[in-house]
């Protein structure tokens, strides 16, 4: 298994009282899987890959990617881990406005102790993706479609195991979310796993689909 | 095309070039600071050398004035505002006796209207070249004697050596030129003491009988030994000869110090400007390095999300914030250079007070300090947003962010 998820939760405050917002949530995804979070908003969808991607501490479980309890590393060994195993796409917009698009996709190969040059890759995954044409652009200056495939190529960039997207294809008209869909169908024939949350049900003919609803997992 | 790596460095660039205000503005705060600090401690450097180099090279301990010309005497030696005062003569050969004088020397002062050489009024000073040891430190190349009929100018008199000058329709041969003294002796022209008694009398410039003009001096410089201190010497003359020849003294030491509190003012008005400008640089900057802090919360997760490291992120302000403090120092330094370096002239004449000139290698440090103390302003600044980042899980900072 790539990912083994066991008995997640995280509690939050509201009103002076806890609620959870993950409760008890176990999941497992093999090497090269797809996996669909299905989910209405507030169900606890984002919280949950935040999670996964050790960005949120979790309150309790135990989150181990390839044998590996990433809440067991030091700050900056998970952070270097996300950098090298995972690719993250945040929901909402996530590119960096002071660098051109070219330079968002190269950025993640810097920030860990490769070496050699970025350019080359990062231009052939943006032509793969039909960024060529938009490389000098700064994000202000790309529409809701580009952006999301920009952030996926930089996600695709240090080659990870694993890509995690939080709702890559809300705010996009039908269309383009069926092309980012292909897309994802595309990296995962490459072997990419994936691990996407959405509400749209679109996106969710690909994989395998898990509903979540107030923190717990529906049918598996 | 080379490929360039993103290092912390080549990001901060990055995010400066796309905020050009923020940047330029906090760049134009430390450069002020930068241009107050180093332009301000170069002028009073350069004054307080000016006054040091006079002490040093004003031969005389004391200067015996007529009484109640102090003021004058301060100014026309200093300032070069011309001035005339006289004394009896045969006060010399006394004074030349008294213990503990082992060299004295008369001077007389003539305030020129106009002369032809100068669009300001020139001070004419006649003195004695045999006996004199007040002028000739400063007179440039070796002048074995001075003839009749020529005179030493002041550095900033303009005929040169062998060129002709004309006072009160007199023509005088310019002999030799002096060194820079930066006192009121540019703007002088030197000649023996029967010259200056002669165009007197040609030029009708003074009223009454001129026949016995030569028993009149304006002032007497005297060395006095080593063994004994100037003001003793001074108060043995006093007791001597005051009520006779209606005397003052002016202890040299006492001349300069008067100029020394007023450059002590000075110096102390700069180091309070720049330290409040420095003080000001750092709370401005403090303030807005925060409040972008708060701004950039997502922009900084979203690094944190990409794999940059806390201290990657943390090189990253420091980095924003050092080329702020130290590009803003560079832009204060290359201005000083531009409005104080040309300038420089014009500014000491309106202060009004000696001064000398740097050498480059002075300056270069007083700059180079400049440069590290305003430019370290800028990380400084930054050290609480760089200590302050997310010590908080990336997810809820993200999320503040937006
Ligand atoms: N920091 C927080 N403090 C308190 N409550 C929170 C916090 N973050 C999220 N929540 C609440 O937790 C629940 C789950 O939020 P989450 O963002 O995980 O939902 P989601 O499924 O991603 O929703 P959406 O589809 O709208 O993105 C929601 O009810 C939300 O209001
Ligand atoms: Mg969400």
């Amino acid at each position: 298994m790539l990912l083994e998820v066991t008995r997640l939760s995280k509690k939050y405050t509201r009103g002076g009282r806890d609620f959870p917002a993950v409760d008890n949530l176990s999941l497992s995804l093999e090497r090269g899987g797809f996996i669909c979070l299905l989910g209405r908003s507030g169900s606890g969808k984002s919280t949950f890959l935040n999670m996964l991607a050790g960005l949120l501490t979790p309150d309790a479980g135990k989150i181990s990617f390839d044998g590996l309890d990433i809440f067991s590393l030091d700050d900056r060994a998970r952070t270097l881990w996300r950098n090298d195993k995972l690719g993250y796409v945040p929901q909402g917009a996530s590119l960096l406005s002071n660098l051109s698009a070219l330079d968002n996709v190269r950025l993640p190969y810097h920030l860990g102790s490769r070496k050699g040059g970025s350019l080359k890759k990062a231009r052939g995954l943006m032509s793969d993706l039909g960024l060529a044409k938009v490389e000098k652009s700064y994000p202000p200056a790309l529409s809701g479609g580009e952006m999301r495939r920009v952030a996926l190529a930089r996600a695709m960039m240090n080659e990870p195991e694993l890509i995690i997207a939080d709702e890559p294809t809300s705010d996009l008209d039908s269309e383009t979310a069926r092309e980012i869909a292909e897309l994802f169908t595309l990296l995962n024939d490459r072997g990419c796993a994936f691990l996407l949350a959405t509400h749209d049900l679109e996106l969710s003919r690909h994989g395998r689909v898990l509903k979540i609803s107030d923190g717990r997992l529906l049918s598996d | 095309m080379t490929e360039r790596a993103f290092t912390p460095g080549v990001l901060a660039r990055a995010n400066l070039r796309r905020r050009p205000f923020r940047s330029a503005g906090l760049a134009g705060l430390v450069a002020l600071f930068t241009f107050v600090l180093f332009g301000g401690t170069i002028l009073n450097e350069n004054l307080s050398r000016g006054l040091d180099s006079l002490a040093g090279r004003l031969g005389a301990d004391l200067l015996i004035v007529p009484y109640g010309y102090e003021k004058e005497t301060q100014a026309a030696l200093l300032r070069g505002e011309p001035s005339t005062f006289y004394l009896k003569a045969d006060l010399l050969d006394k004074v030349r006796g008294a213990p503990g004088v082992v060299q004295a020397s008369p001077q007389f002062f003539l305030a020129s209207l106009n002369a032809s050489c100068c669009t300001a009024q020139v001070q004419i000073i006649g003195y004695d070249p045999e006996s004199d040891f007040l002028i000739r430190p400063w007179t440039r190349g070796n002048l074995a004697a001075l003839e009749k009929g020529q005179v030493v100018v002041g550095s900033r008199i303009i005929p040169a050596v062998g060129e002709e000058l004309t006072l009160f329709g007199v023509g005088f041969a310019v002999a030799a030129k002096m060194e820079a003294t930066g006192m009121g002796f540019d703007t002088s022209v030197f000649m023996s003491l029967d010259d200056v008694y002669e165009l007197m009398v040609k030029g009708g410039l003074a009223e009454g009988d001129l026949s016995q003009i030569n028993a009149f001096i304006s002032s007497i410089a005297l060395k006095t030994s080593p063994d004994f201190a100037p003001r003793d010497v001074g108060n043995e003359l006093m007791r001597r000869h005051a009520l006779d020849y209606n005397l003052d003294l002016v202890l040299t030491k006492n001349l300069l110090s008067d100029i020394s509190v007023s450059l002590k003012n000075f110096s102390s008005f700069i180091w309070v400007l720049a330290a409040f400008l420095w003080l000001l640089a750092m709370i401005v900057m403090s303030v807005v390095f925060s409040v972008a802090l708060n701004e950039r919360q997502r922009e900084f997760s979203l690094l944190r999300i990409l794999g940059a490291t806390r201290g990657w992120l943390g090189r990253l302000i420091l980095h924003e914030a050092s080329y702020i403090g130290f590009g803003g120092a560079a832009l204060g330094l290359a201005g000083a250079a531009v409005i104080i370096f040309p300038f420089s002239t014009l500014i000491f004449q309106s202060i009004g007070l000696p001064h000398l000139r740097l050498s480059g290698l002075t300056v270069l440090a007083y700059g180079l300090a400049a440069f590290i103390l305003a430019g370290a302003a800028g990380p400084l600044a930054s050290l609480y947003s760089v200590l302050s980042i997310t010590r908080f899980d990336i997810y809820p900072t993200l999320r503040e962010g937006e």
